[in-house]
């Protein structure tokens, strides 16, 4: 309207502008728009936007929460400490501090928010798992904006939107490819040596699995054409399949590079 | 905060300061301060193998898909790339588009 004052009074549609649909965080990569929204997330996380959600929840020391979630969190009516939680319940935090709504600092005192929603997690309520992470991606996006925190969560989140997204595929047309352009990572895995490390077992009781899940690689998610094979082949056909891939298309893969399931 | 950003950028295009400078970006931190937190898969066979079950309460929360996505790679130049250019869309974003 500023620029063509004949526009005032005009809908959306006259203006020329798409119709406002829902909040989205939007960016572009390369000239490529990327929009991360509640449902896109709902769609990675092959998982329906539904469930509880609280927001507003105002004061954390006079809401009415706090009865609710101390029952279930502490066993009691009173807020415990870090150490009086069991085992489960110190693992169920440590995953949530991490991946669920990322804080990126100390995990021993949980916000209100973190509180009440480690608390849906204790009684098996069903949360809004997207809606809690896209406001917490929007929340800490505004942290970054405005006082400049450097941290940024759900790298491995907004990775796999990216890659969804088409950006990849985008980006290996063009040759932008290997794994050191990209700054590629993969989170260390949670498991048993976890609850070692965070003394919840004693040293000796640790024990590794043959089932243990081990990191993933992220060659066998870059390229289309990866032969379909897995550690679960037999040896000499994985060898197969890779002497085949060389001499077809000119690519070494090495072994290690196979993973450990179907994709 | 996204209209704050396009404020500035409009005003400063008046100004015929070249616009490429401001466009796009969305805060003043560069790529290379960002530090990417990658989220850490989770083996819950193992946690339950050392007494930790917990699977039930992630199957509870229909979490299992994400958890498995979780086992893959975060490519961190992207992200940044990314993050220093996004802003929020909202209903306020929509009206300003409207001005």
């Amino acid at each position: 309207m500023l620029i063509d004052p004949t526009l005032e009074g005009k809908t959306r549609k006259e203006m020329g502008l798409e119709p406002f649909s829902c909040t989205e965080i939007r960016s572009s990569i390369m000239g490529i728009p990327v929009f991360i929204s509640e449902n896109i997330i709902s769609f990675v996380l092959r998982r329906a936007s539904e469930g509880i959600f609280k927001g507003g929840i105002g004061n954390s020391k006079t809401s009415p929460w706090n009865e609710v979630i101390n029952q279930s969190i502490f066993n009691g009516s009173r807020k415990g400490a870090y150490s009086d939680l069991s085992m489960e319940k110190k693992m169920l935090l440590k995953i949530q501090n991490e991946n669920l709504l990322p804080k990126g600092g100390g995990s021993d005192q949980p916000s209100l928010k973190h509180r009440i929603f480690l608390h849906f997690f204790i009684d098996k309520e069903k949360a809004n798992v997207p809606r809690y992470i896209f406001k917490h991606m929007m929340k800490e996006l505004k942290e970054s904006q405005d006082n400049k925190r450097c941290w940024v969560p759900y790298g491995r989140l907004i990775s796999e939107i990216l890659h969804q997204g088409g950006i990849l595929k985008a980006l290996s047309n063009v040759n932008f490819f290997t794994d050191e352009q990209l700054g590629t990572e993969t989170g260390k895995v949670i498991n048993g040596r976890t609850l070692r490390n965070m003394n919840l077992i004693r040293k000796e009781i640790y024990t590794k699995l043959t089932t243990d899940l081990k990191e993933s690689d992220a060659m066998s998610n870059l390229m289309d054409d990866f032969p379909p094979i897995c550690k679960q082949d037999p040896l000499d056909v994985q060898m197969n399949y890779i002497k085949d891939h060389f001499a077809t298309n000119g690519k070494v893969i090495r072994l290690e590079d196979v993973q450990q399931t179907p994709s | 905060m996204a209209s704050s950003s396009s404020v500035q950028e409009t005003s400063t295009s008046m100004q015929n300061t070249p616009a490429y400078e401001i466009k796009g970006r969305s805060m003043c931190l560069e790529k290379w301060e960002l530090k990417i937190q990658t989220e850490n898969p989770v083996d819950f066979v193992s946690l339950a193998h050392h007494g930790c079950d917990i699977k039930s309460y992630s199957e509870a929360q229909d979490l299992m898909e994400y958890f498995n996505m979780l086992n893959g790679p975060t490519y961190k130049t992207l992200v940044r790339h990314f993050w220093v250019r996004a802003h929020i869309y909202d209903r306020n974003a929509a009206k300003l588009e409207e001005t």
